[in-house]
């Protein structure tokens, strides 16, 4: 063999990423409740909000941005890849597999609806980002009370 | 997950230590073939701008400074993956064909190709006496 591992551990091993994923279940709290669909690769994500915004990003290297497929049906947004290149390792020797090349599927479930008009998506450098807005009906709103003398 | 790296500095003759900077360890396949050896590397938030690939000592040491940050005015609700920038160190026992050697960097993924230097084979004549 011609390399020897000085440095391994990262969340992308199969151990890890199943770890990841009984952690991503166990305290993840609303967000991970949509989970992974059963034999697809869960890439990661994290969820920002803002009073008004969502902001979804997620894990996806060697992925194009023709292979993935996005929907939003109220509060839960899917996020599907399907990775259309087949790598020829003949000839080669595996000595360590962490990537993960497979097909994903994951659904992430908000805790309150989005506008799917509002939703705009961009992927750079292997991240895919989503910017969503809150729906109006779930925005958070102020009430005035009248005090009565 | 993250690790801890120390960091030397040279100032003015002295050595500073740094020991806060923090680095994501990359997922990485390895291949070989009786050519080369090949590296792939998931370093999302890192385009071919932003990383190095140094070999020195038979340490080879592949960095990438990500572009990723966390947005301004969100707070995360949900947080699935750590950010920072990526270091793997290598220890490459067999020596490595540098001038031939190549790196890919594509969405977030780069392929490394190490080719390996080919034995020089002399064939001694053996002469009867």
């Amino acid at each position: 063999m011609l390399l020897n591992v000085i440095e391994r551990n990262g969340y992308g091993q199969s151990l890890w990423n199943e770890l990841d994923r009984l952690h991503d279940e166990l305290s993840g709290g609303f967000f991970s409740r949509g989970g992974s669909t059963r034999g697809f690769h869960n890439p990661p994500v994290n969820v920002y909000i803002n009073k008004d915004d969502v902001l979804l990003t997620a894990l996806v290297p060697g992925f194009d941005p023709s292979d993935i497929e996005l929907s939003i049906i109220e509060n839960r947004i899917q996020i599907k890849g399907t990775n259309k290149r087949v790598e020829n390792q003949e000839g080669y020797e595996i000595h360590c597999q962490e990537v993960e090349n497979k097909n994903f599927d994951r659904t992430v479930e908000l805790p309150f609806r989005v506008d799917a008009n509002k939703a705009d998506a961009k992927f750079k450098n292997g991240i895919l980002s989503v910017n969503l807005s809150k729906a109006e009906a779930d925005k958070p709103k102020k009430i005035t009370v009248q005090i009565e003398n | 997950m993250l690790q801890q790296e120390m960091q030397k500095q040279e100032t003015a003759g002295q050595t500073v230590e740094k020991v806060n900077k923090r680095y994501v360890t990359p997922s990485v396949n390895i291949y070989e073939s009786v050519e080369e050896t090949k590296i792939i590397f998931d370093m999302p938030g890192v385009d071919e701008k932003s990383v190095e690939i140094s070999y020195e000592k038979d340490i080879l040491t592949i960095e990438g400074k990500n572009s990723y940050s966390v947005p301004e005015g969100f707070e995360g609700a949900y947080l699935g993956f750590k950010t920072g920038d990526y270091l793997r160190k290598f220890n490459v026992n067999k020596p490595v064909d540098l001038e031939k050697s190549r790196a890919i960097m594509k969405n977030g993924r780069l392929t490394l190709h190490l080719s390996k230097v080919k034995p020089n084979t002399t064939k001694i004549e053996v002469k009867a006496e």
